[in-house]
């Protein structure tokens, strides 16, 4: 009997009960369970700081995204408005203008050739005016003078003033050669119409 | 006695073993869900199910002065963490490794230390005999000595142990006999 002793107290086993006396003194006392704390959210899943790293991070991509398509849509329409400005604004009002005072004073003398607008500028007009009559070539100088040429207001970055300014350079050296051989030919011609006028 | 009627006799027995034992369990489970809603009254009379078990576990490893304190944390620790029981009909074994793992923080924490002399302690036969005894439980294997402290110190049945630990009543049986063998070696105790 004195497995069962050992196993469920029944029986009798006095070496072991002898033990268990001995042992006494160690058993459990009766406490009070420990004081809880006074604000606990036991079922509550903690939310690691982990998270709100990672979600930060997703919402700066996010954000850093966002604004860098505002800004290349932005700067695309810019330049699409830029474009039609360039081509509906001076060239056809620039022709028309010069065309139609030509035409009122003297029909005759004046053909207006060709007015060129370079597509990728706004600024860029050449006017080439066959005169048959030094006069004539004259007023119509001023007249092309005197056309306004409309300015689009766009900032343009570096990159875009620098290459604007160069064909501006390029455009102001070519028309200056122009003129020189328009003035050459008319020279000549000028004097050619005196001999005859003469003659 | 032929076999087969030996066996039939053994079912019956576990089956109504297991029957009050079940419903203990159940018991529990529901204890369980009052702490989990908010019910200190519940925590309490969990505590006062476990403390015995808990207190034994952590005497078996841990200098009994500390023993008090540290049954406290560990039911501290269970009630912060009880979201993470996923077993209701198994918070013994669950209370079980919490007071172990305890135990193991507490040797790993520990500064060191000295025990104080016998005459310090002052002289007391029968504490010093307890404490002898209680020396030698805690210098046997692991499995073993749990086991003992929980029926000598604690006072549990076999079948007790079985429920609360989570441990097989035949596991139980093994480890107190073994254990009680290497015990009474070390005690000098002749069978």
């Amino acid at each position: 009997m004195k497995e069962d002793y050992l196993w469920d107290k029944t029986g009798e086993d006095p070496e072991i009960r002898r033990l268990e006396n001995a042992l006494q003194v160690f058993r459990y006392k009766e406490t009070a369970p420990p004081a809880l704390p006074a604000k606990i959210i036991p079922f509550e899943r903690k939310i690691s700081p982990r998270f709100f790293r990672l979600a930060f991070a997703f919402a700066a991509c996010a954000a850093f995204v966002i604004v860098s398509l505002g800004v290349w849509m932005q700067f695309s329409s810019e330049k699409i408005e830029v474009a039609k400005d360039s081509t509906e604004t001076t060239a056809p009002q620039v022709n028309k203008k010069v065309s139609d005072e030509i035409v009122d004073e003297r029909p005759n003398d004046l053909i207006v050739k060709k007015v060129e607008v370079p597509k990728q500028s706004a600024e860029q007009k050449i006017i080439k005016v066959r005169k048959l009559v030094p006069a004539t070539v004259r007023q119509n100088k001023t007249i092309a003078q005197n056309v306004q040429v409309k300015k689009p207001t766009v900032k343009l970055t570096k990159d875009e003033k620098y290459a604007y300014d160069q064909l501006m350079l390029a455009l102001s050296i070519m028309s200056s050669k122009l003129k020189l051989v328009e003035e050459k030919i008319y020279g000549v011609e000028e004097t050619k119409n005196i001999l005859e006028n003469e003659r | 006695m032929p076999e087969s009627e030996m066996t039939g006799n053994l079912f019956l027995f576990t089956n109504a073993a297991t029957a009050p034992a079940t419903e203990r369990i159940k018991a529990e489970a529901r204890l369980i869900e009052r702490v989990c809603e908010g019910d200190e009254e519940a925590f309490g009379e969990l505590y006062k199910i476990f403390a015995p078990l808990v207190h034994g576990i952590v005497l078996a490893r841990v200098p009994r002065d500390e023993v008090q304190d540290i049954v406290q944390e560990v039911f501290l620790s269970a009630y912060k963490n009880l979201h993470t029981l996923r077993d209701k009909n198994a918070v013994g074994a669950w209370l079980t490794m919490i007071a172990r793992n305890r135990a193991v923080e507490f040797y790993r924490q520990a500064k060191p230390t000295e025990e104080l002399s016998e005459d310090l302690r002052g002289k007391d036969n029968s504490q010093t005999e307890a404490r002898e005894i209680l020396k030698a439980i805690r210098a046997l294997p692991e499995t073993y000595k749990e086991t003992l402290v929980l029926r000598l110190v604690e006072g549990m049945t076999g079948n007790e142990i079985a429920e609360r630990t989570g441990l097989t009543p035949e596991s139980v049986r093994v480890n107190l006999h073994r254990g009680m063998k290497l015990l009474r070696q070390k005690l000098g105790i002749v069978e």
